[in-house]
């Protein structure tokens, strides 16, 4: 080996790394210990140990203290420090930068010879390339040579810097854990050990404990012994176990706050502490208060059942249709309504409405696209033909951008008001009369004393008398109270003949059972007759009451109005025009607010006074509420308003309401303010607060986040991830956030409150957001603002929350309310004491009682007195869980009008069952009432007039049942209305006649044809006379039978008479046909026995008497048959026969015994017909004689026979004179004839061809006829065949 | 007189000129014919004569032909005679025949009919 290093000889020194070699090498010759040769055997030992130890030592060595250090100690010179050069260096030197800190210790040890101890002890060191603060656990002990003297000082130290950093911040985490602790605006408590001793509670938590400060240091135990059988200690116990974080939702805890045990409702979290070792020490609880919520919720949970109680007892079908799917969801009320059984599809609740109804429900949507209201009434015809009235009501949603997203509707069958409707409007037709009906008040007085000649109903209900006692009294008689006004005037009129006016003529009426002022624009007009004499005067009175009075109100609104303004203690002020000229303003206004005196500010132009309003949004703020007539309102609005003593700072809530003027247009505004600077400045404060410690939320449920506003960076929380549907570790961009949010909502929700945001400070919104599994999800975001010193926005902090269930909830909610708030139906509910607890839209208009005035106010403040009583029954009835439909009772409105209502009631029921209020609804059925007791009033009359006609009057029900008949049936038949009604009318009909009758009757009630017959009715004395009864259907709108009025006139003489016209017409056509059949026969014997001889004039004049006769006889038959028809005697001997031989025989028999015409049959088929074959003869034989008759100048008549399936056609076609179009439809009707000049070549009765038609039709055939004048006639038999 | 063997037919009408009439008919057309016009006459004639058709007017004066019809077609002994009524009364038709009448022809009526009618019933 060369060169040696010095020290490597020596054994002491081996080993030891880095600090081992420079010591070895070292020359240690230079320094203060001389040559390692030299050096005593306790700092051989020494270094021994400390080049060898893994612990960092240092020695300082003899009186010079020279330095030596170990490879552990050498970190702790770090870098570009003293390292190596401290090696050997005296003490003084090498420590110089901390020498007063070393100096005294090593004086300590060497003096006393004692051990020194540190711990974290600061000892500044120079090293990488800087001074730095070094704290280090050290020990300097002696090294004491075999004479006990102390040669050096070997320290042993370790760095602790690092452990002392930790335990600052330590220290600095746990003041920063109680300052969150104690400031968070959630509850948060901090229990330590096993015991759960109370360490810490913030103020949020004794509140919520119903506890103050001095529980702190107590176990919870001990503090709240009424969780004993809760399971909170339990929970408390398993985290503190396990360590498991443990959360809490919507937990009911019964507290013992002020005094009771309370139940609130809290979202809370337990998680464990520890300790540095990681060893639990204690458990951190935080919760807040949600029993607001809860309760909120329940609330709603029961108004949900409510609505849904009074929907359901109200009858009413609810649908809703999606507008954008066109889908619709119907109660099963609905299809009841339709009379179905089952769901309808939608097409089918349209296809029922009435054809007539369909144009008017398209008006009724699109004015629904323009208002949002669909409101109409329509007609739906039913499965069984039956008509149904429907009122339909629903509300369109539109979304922000203003399409349609749905409708929510309800309907009602209204048929039985329309009915009722119906009724009252035909009974009042029937009494009509033009004067009568006047909408004004008429009546006609008769000389000096006035009497009443004529009043009309207008007048009547004016003055509130019935007619029966005003008409034919003086005036002043019934109405005393108005003489001394009205006797002048009206005797002035009747002495001067002027006729008198008047306006607005007041005068105090005793009507509708109080005084009252009553308001009339009269006209007094003098009645005259022929000879010009004045002889009364015709009053026609216009009531004005409602008009005068109500511009009386509004004088005294008005009144009240300005000195309400002026007491107010709130800031008022009426500002008029559109300039906005200050009118009024009171004493709070002008001092609180605008801090000017009155001489400066009224009759002055607002906007002059206060020109920092130009910059501001109120002015134009007040040019929306003066042009659009809307009020506005807004909370903590920012104001700077200039006074005498400056410019200041408001939040001010405010209105602005337009003033109408009587025409209803705007005058003015009325402009409210209220200060509400300290509340909103202390609240910000508050605020402020809270903010600092959102964090505090996150374990309750809320997550939070920060956006940087400049680089639109985002912190926040793991459960807004989860807000998005993402992992709780995703990692998302605000980017990403943002798209997630419903385009609709992101377009205009999310970005215009970012927008407002950034002007407000304030950050609010409700939008949806989509997961990534496509599911909708509502969330609720808040936020603040932050700015930086330079006022420029910087940051926004907030909070966000999955609301999506809450707002299904208030989805529902919303839905049911809707339909209970546009019923037209008073629908309220109560507590089982009568507490009102909901008011409807109706009700208000019902009652006018508002909802602030009902709400908590009993129920018994609308009953009149005396349906106490029974008001208590019905509660009794609902305590034991039963529901009252449809009853009818009174109520009182505020200004204690006394309404008919109809009652329905359904017991609201809690969870366990016990009735604890109730659903009611109330509709007016007031109208329907009066007019009840209107048709009442005009049956009566009507029975009055009935009863006291001579003819018998009744009416049927749909059903063909008597319901009623008059007086004079009554007093015909001798029996009492009662015997009549038992066993009906037939009771009086002749048996002979009762089989007609019963046919006749059975067919007019099944087919709604007119009843008409003849028929005898026994007298009381037992005789029966004839009686000539009719009966009409009346119809409803719809054209269904309501009823039959009957009318029976005793045509007994008449009848007698007939009957007698009758036996002469049968008695003089058989004396007729005697002497008839004498002479014919001869003529027919003598053309047979000198058919052969050659006497020309004996042949024709026989032919001729055989003529004559032949119509003579023909005549006769004639004038016989019409008799028949007429009394319907005419009866058909049917037999089947051939018809063709019937015309073939008798066309044989015309031709000889006529001579001028062939008659040409052509038969194409040959039918067999079951009918009388002498009327068939007696058809033929009129059409063929007619034809013949009627063609003078042609030579031939044509009869064809056909048949199809059914029936035979027989033709009968002339070349004659043809047939008038103007008389074609009457050749059928009897003694009708052609007319016209030549009328006097076709004699006859004209009744040929009316025995031929009654006989077609009698065999249920047709005939008619096709004919132009001039053109010859072609007449159509049709018979139906025989089978 | 023609003796009973000969007679054809008895005719019973109380117009005693439209008997005649109707028996110049009948004799024309080759029947032989005993003529009656008061309904009594009928029971006298019929102990002795058997005709083989009684033609007789509805209304007699005093008795109902359909009386008479009715009690002729409940005898078995004359059951066998045909009888034809005749009237003028409208609604005469039916109520002969529900009465028993074999045919019914009414007043006044065409000859060739009135024979057709007469040859139709002496056929059988």
């Amino acid at each position: 080996m060369g060169i040696q290093a010095p020290g490597v000889k020596y054994s002491f020194l081996s080993g030891g790394g880095e600090m081992g070699q420079l010591t070895r090498e070292k020359d240690w010759r230079k320094t203060a210990v001389g040559d390692p040769a030299t050096w005593p055997q306790s700092l051989q030992t020494t270094l021994s140990i400390l080049l060898n130890s893994r612990f960092p030592m240092f020695l300082f060595w003899g009186e010079a203290m020279t330095c030596f250090y170990n490879d552990a100690f050498r970190p702790s010179l770090g870098n570009n420090g003293k390292h190596p050069d401290i090696l050997g260096m005296p003490a003084e030197l090498g420590c110089a930068e901390n020498w007063d800190i070393v100096q005294p210790l090593l004086q300590t040890v060497f003096e006393t010879g004692e051990s020194l101890w540190y711990e974290d002890l600061l000892i500044p060191v120079y090293r990488n390339g800087h001074l730095e603060d070094v704290y280090w656990t050290f020990s300097y002990s002696p090294i004491k040579n075999e004479d006990g003297k102390t040669e050096g000082a070997i320290v042993v130290c370790t760095e602790t810097t690092g452990q002392v950093y930790a335990t600052k911040k330590l220290k600095e985490n746990e003041r920063n854990f109680r300052s969150l602790v104690l400031e968070s605006p959630v509850s948060a408590a901090v229990f330590r050990t096993s015991n759960f001793i109370i360490e810490l509670a913030n103020d949020a938590s004794l509140q919520l404990w119903g506890r103050d400060a001095s529980i702190i240091g107590r176990s919870v135990k001990e503090v709240f012994p009424e969780l004993k059988d809760q399971p909170y200690l339990e929970i408390l116990r398993q985290v503190y176990e396990t360590g498991i974080t443990y959360e809490g939702k919507e937990k009911v805890a019964h507290l013992n706050r002020n005094g009771k045990l309370d139940e609130v409702f809290v979202n809370f979290v337990y998680k464990a502490l520890r300790d540095e070792n990681g060893k639990i020490n204690g458990i951190l609880s935080m919760g807040y208060d949600v029993t607001d919520q809860i309760r909120t919720r329940n609330q709603l949970k029961e108004l949900e059942e409510r609505n849904r109680v009074a929907i359901e007892a109200n009858e009413i079908g609810v649908y809703e249709k999606n507008l954008l799917t066109e889908e619709v969801i119907f109660s099963d009320k609905m299809h009841e309504i339709y009379g179905a059984t089952e769901p309808l599809s939608p097409a089918t609740y349209v296809d029922m409405i009435h054809p007539d109804d369909r144009e008017m429900r398209l008006r009724a949507h699109a004015i629904a696209l323009q208002t949002g209201k669909l409101e109409y009434q329509y007609r739906i015809i039913l499965k069984d033909g039956s008509i149904r009235w429907i009122d339909s009501h629903a509300k369109i949603y539109f979304n922000e951008a203003g399409a349609l997203v749905k409708r929510i509707g309800t309907i009602q069958d209204i048929t039985e008001e329309k009915l009722m409707l119906t009724r009252i409007r035909e009974t009042e037709k029937k009494f009509r009369n033009t004067v009568m009906q006047a909408p004004v008040g008429i009546v006609l007085m008769k000389g000096p004393e006035f009497i009443v000649e004529t009043a009309n109903q207008a007048y009547l209900q004016l003055v509130d008398k019935e007619e029966d006692d005003f008409v034919g009294k003086p005036l002043f008689d019934s109405l005393p109270e108005v003489k001394e006004i009205v006797a002048p005037l009206l005797t002035d009129v009747l002495n001067t003949g002027k006729p008198y006016y008047a306006s607005e003529l007041e005068v105090v009426l005793n009507r509708f059972g109080k005084k009252e002022p009553a308001f009339f624009n009269l006209v007094y007009q003098p009645l005259r007759e022929s000879d010009g004499s004045i002889s009364g005067v015709m009053a026609v009175a216009n009531e004005v009451t409602g008009q005068v009075l109500a511009k009386f109100a509004l004088k005294q609104r008005e009144a009240q109005f300005s000195n309400m303004v002026m007491q107010s203690p709130i800031a008022m002020t009426i500002w008029r025009g559109p300039e906005h000229i200050i009118e009024i303003a009171n004493e709070t206004m002008l001092k609180k607010v605008w801090r000017k005196e009155a001489e400066q500010v009224i009759g002055k132009k607002a906007l002059e006074v206060f020109p920092e309003l130009h910059d501001q949004k109120y002015p134009a703020l007040l040019k929306k509420v003066y042009t659009e007539r809307i009020v506005h309102r807004e909370s903590e609005s920012v104001a700077y308003v200039q006074g005498n003593d400056g410019m200041k700072k408001f939040y001010l809530d405010f209105e602005y309401s337009p003033l109408l003027d009587k025409n209803e247009q705007v005058s003015g505004l009325m402009i409210t303010v209220n200060d509400v600077t300290q509340k909103v400045e202390a609240r910000q404060q508050l605020e402020d607060a809270e903010e600092r410690l959102r964090l505090a939320a996150e374990g309750t449920g809320l997550a939070t986040w920060d956006l940087n506003i400049q680089t639109r960076h985002i912190i926040y929380s793991p459960r807004l991830a989860l807000v998005f549907g993402h992992a709780e570790d995703a990692v998302l961009t605000h980017q990403q956030l943002r798209e997630q949010v419903h385009p609709e909502d992101r377009r205009l929700i999310v970005e215009p409150a970012f927008e407002a945001a950034l002007k407000t400070g304030v950050y609010l919104y409700e939008a949806r957001v989509l997961h990534p599994d496509g599911s909708v999800h509502w969330i609720r975001t808040q936020g603040k603002l932050f700015y930086d010193e330079q006022k420029k926005p910087m940051r926004l902090l907030g909070t966000m929350r999955d609301i999506t269930e809450q707002k299904a909830q208030e989805e529902i909610v919303h839905r049911l309310a809707t339909i209970v708030q546009s019923s037209d139906d008073a629908i309220i509910s109560i507590k089982i004491d009568g507490t009102i607890t909901s008011w409807n839209d109706a009700a208000l208009r019902m009652f006018q009682f508002t909802e602030e005035e009902m709400i908590g106010n009993s129920v018994f403040r609308l009953i009149p007195p005396d349906k106490m009583a029974e008001e208590y029954g019905i509660i009794e009835r609902l305590k034991k869980g039963e529901r009252i439909e449809h009853f009818e009772t009174a109520r009182m409105t505020k200004d204690q009008r006394q309404l008919d209502v109809s009652l329905s009631i359904s017991p609201l029921k809690d969870a366990s069952g016990n009735v604890i209020g109730a659903s009611k609804i109330l509709r007016d059925i007031t109208k329907q009432k009066e007019a009840e007791r209107l048709i009442q009033k005009n049956e009566q009359k009507f029975r009055l007039l009935a009863d006291s006609m001579p003819e018998f009057i009744w009416t049927w029900d749909n059903q063909g049942q008597l319901t009623y008949a008059n007086k004079t049936v009554l007093d015909y038949a001798g029996l009492s209305t009662a015997q009549l009604s038992k066993d009906g009318w037939q009771q009086i009909v002749h048996p002979d006649d009762s089989k007609e009758d019963n046919r006749q009757w059975s067919h007019s009630i099944a087919t709604g044809e007119p009843y008409l017959i003849e028929h005898r009715f026994r007298r009381h004395d037992g005789e029966y006379r004839w009686q000539l009864s009719r009966a009409i259907p009346q119809k409803d709108e719809a054209g269904n039978i309501q009823m039959w009025v009957g009318t029976s006139t005793d045509i007994d003489e008449i009848k007698k008479h007939d009957q007698q016209k009758d036996d002469f017409i049968k008695m003089a056509s058989h004396e007729l046909k005697t002497p008839v059949t004498t002479i014919k026969g001869y003529v027919q014997l003598l053309l047979k026995m000198h058919k052969s001889e050659k006497d020309p004039f004996l042949a024709s004049s026989l032919q001729t008497i055989d003529k004559q006769i032949f119509k003579l006889t023909k005549l006769i038959t004639d004038l016989l048959d019409v008799t028949k028809i007429e009394t319907g005697s005419l009866e058909l001997q049917k037999e089947t026969f051939y018809i063709a031989d019937t015309v073939n025989e008798i066309a044989e028999e015309l031709e000889t015994t006529i001579q001028t015409h062939k008659i040409s049959v052509r038969q194409h088929a040959n039918p067999l017909i079951l009918a009388d074959k002498d009327r068939i003869a007696q058809v033929l034989i009129n059409l063929f004689t007619n034809a013949i008759k009627y063609s003078p100048g042609a030579s031939e008549i044509i009869v064809s026979i056909n048949e199809d399936k059914e029936n035979m056609l027989l033709t009968v076609q002339d070349f004659g004179i043809g047939i008038l179009p103007q008389d074609l439809p009457k050749i059928f009707e009897r003694f009708y004839r052609a007319s016209g000049k030549d009328e006097k070549t076709f004699p006859g009765f004209g009744i040929g061809l009316f025995i031929v038609n009654e006989i077609v039709s009698l065999h249920n055939g047709k005939i008619w006829v096709k004919s132009e004048k001039d053109k010859g006639a072609l007449f159509y038999v049709s018979l139906p065949l025989t089978k | 007189m023609n003796t009973r063997e000969q007679v054809d037919i008895i005719l019973l009408d109380d117009d005693k000129d439209i008997c005649v009439m109707v028996q110049a008919m009948l004799n024309f057309s080759g029947y032989k014919v005993q003529s009656l016009s008061l309904p009594h006459q009928l029971n006298e004639l019929l102990v002795s004569l058997t005709p083989r058709m009684l033609l007789m007017d509805m209304l007699l004066s005093g008795t109902d032909g359909r009386d008479v019809c009715r009690r002729l077609k409940n005898d078995a002994d004359t059951r066998h005679i045909k009888i034809m009524m005749m009237s003028a009364h409208p609604d005469a038709d039916r109520s002969c025949r529900e009465a028993g009448a074999d045919d019914f022809i009414s007043k006044p009526f065409d000859m060739d009919q009135f024979i057709a009618k007469v040859k139709s019933q002496l056929a059988f």
